[in-house]
């Protein structure tokens, strides 16, 4: 295999760390942060799993911590709006700490985006001036999204789109110009090739799930992709820049 | 490291997938250092058996980087034993393919054990596409019932893996094809460790995941080179006989 780009800067918009409930890969926040040494990701935003998991205020907290710890850690905070209690002061907080991007949890956590809590969530996010990351791999969730944001200018990024419901979120990206595509579960021959000419290659952004998933199966997904060194540039690093309103 | 892909489709899905010609297919693959490919025709698993399974033996007469995989289905025994008797005494095919989700009947089932049991007699694997864990359970079932066939399980299974490499661990007659597009890590390793060093194999499921993607797994999976080695070419080489 040779690879086709010989410098570049990797920023993986997404990743996690603490412990996984159910299965046993190592996902500590020095796994992580070995695992961004091991392939020179310089940055990545992440999101501690108790937030996700468990308890948002205190994962938040955790996440904030790590970041504080080591500069290229990027931190996503959270909330669950199944417990409703302490939502909206958790998008303040995020805020109020410098985060630059909330993410949420509809599939792993079980409710949907379709909820008066989640829509209401959602737009708090918003309007706090956050960019928001929201899991959308299943049929009829990047259209939930979509009905959740309205004609909100929310820069999103859809995580776990894959082949069985990537028309659809093509669809949703028209209607949302705000749209972007994590690339993390995007496997398929042409998937991300078929985003970049029907929605814009600016719309797709580098995540891998690492630790809890292999960094190399996204990373050569896009390494390996029919784009120019400029493009596939831009889907490691400048495009997450950009939806992160990052300078540097 | 050369590899074999046990696990690759010819046609089209139902998907924003970009279609691929032969040419196209051989040269992607070719790209990662796979040199052979078991490829099933799309056609014959979810529109035309008999079609399918034709085209697919006419186009790679002339493309010996491609080995067939004749696609049967349940709900058709009588025209899937003759799919066997056609092109299993192909020299170029080397399977049989199997995809539960575009049938319906259980991989328990009297039919689905009869198709089994005729396949017996060409001695060739049979990779299974098996959706969620009732399929998975009637699978074993089978598994252990038909010691001798060989049964290979795609994609481990996606995001139910551990529940297949349990089976793989207890019945030594099925093996794990590694690729599909959950990444979950280390789900290699663990199938490494609870099947043997012999049972687990390359099967990206090319076009629907990219050959870069499942091969990202081997490469970061946490087994020894020589296990990988094992993984990406040398296991699929001794149970399909190429």
């Amino acid at each position: 295999m040779t690879e086709a780009v010989a410098t570049e800067e990797i920023i993986d918009g997404q990743t996690m760390f603490g412990f996984r409930p159910g299965r046993g890969a190592d996902i500590s926040l020095a796994a992580l942060l070995g695992e961004m040494s091991k392939h020179n990701v310089k940055q990545a935003c992440t999101i501690s799993a108790v937030g996700i998991f468990l308890d948002f205020d205190l994962g938040n907290q955790q996440t904030l911590a790590a970041c504080r710890e080591s500069p290229a850690l990027i931190p996503m905070a959270t909330a669950d709006p199944r417990r409703h209690v302490g939502c909206m002061e958790s998008v303040d907080k995020a805020a109020a700490e410098g985060c630059r991007v909330f993410a949420l949890f509809p599939e792993t956590q079980g409710w949907s985006m379709d909820s008066e809590a989640a829509c209401v969530l959602a737009k708090a996010v918003c309007g706090a001036g956050l960019a928001v990351a929201i899991e959308a791999s299943c049929s009829g969730g990047p259209s939930r999204v979509l009905r959740a944001l309205g004609d909100s200018d929310a820069r999103v990024l859809l995580i776990g789109v894959n082949y069985l419901n990537l028309g659809e979120a093509l669809q949703v990206a028209k209607a949302h110009p705000g749209m972007h595509f994590c690339t993390c579960s995007l496997a398929s021959v042409g998937s991300l090739e078929i985003i970049a000419e029907h929605a814009g290659v600016e719309r797709l952004i580098f995540g891998s799930g690492s630790p809890a998933n292999y960094f190399s199966s996204p990373y050569l997904r896009v390494k390996y992709g029919d784009f120019t060194v400029e493009q596939k540039q831009a889907i490691l690093s400048g495009n997450i820049r950009r939806f992160l309103g990052q300078v540097a | 490291m050369p590899a074999i892909d046990c696990h690759v489709h010819h046609g089209q899905w139902p998907f924003p997938v970009r279609h691929q010609t032969f040419e196209d297919l051989e040269d992607l693959l070719r790209q990662f250092a796979i040199e052979r490919a078991c490829v099933a025709s799309s056609l014959a698993i979810a529109g035309d058996l008999a079609a399918g399974n034709q085209a697919l033996a006419d186009a790679i007469e002339s493309r010996p980087f491609f080995l067939g995989m004749a696609t049967i289905n349940a709900n058709s025994p009588e025209q899937s034993h003759e799919e066997m008797r056609k092109h299993l005494s192909r020299r170029n095919f080397c399977g049989v393919n199997l995809d539960a989700a575009f049938h319906s009947q259980p991989l328990n089932s009297a039919a689905f054990h009869g198709l089994v049991k005729a396949l017996l007699r060409f001695d060739k694997p049979l990779l299974v596409h098996v959706r969620g864990r009732q399929d998975l359970d009637g699978l074993a079932e089978t598994a252990a019932a038909f010691p001798s066939q060989k049964i290979i399980l795609a994609d481990i299974g996606g995001g139910e893996w551990p529940a297949f490499v349990e089976v793989a661990a207890r019945l030594t007659n099925v093996a794990l094809a590694c690729g599909g597009s959950d990444a979950d890590r280390d789900r290699i390793k663990e199938a490494v460790d609870a099947a043997g060093q012999r049972r687990v194999m390359l099967g990206s499921g090319c076009p629907l995941v990219h050959p870069a993607y499942a091969l990202g797994m081997v490469r970061d999976s946490s087994i020894a080179a020589a296990m990988k080695d094992r993984v990406l070419y040398r296991n699929a080489k001794e149970v399909f006989k190429i």
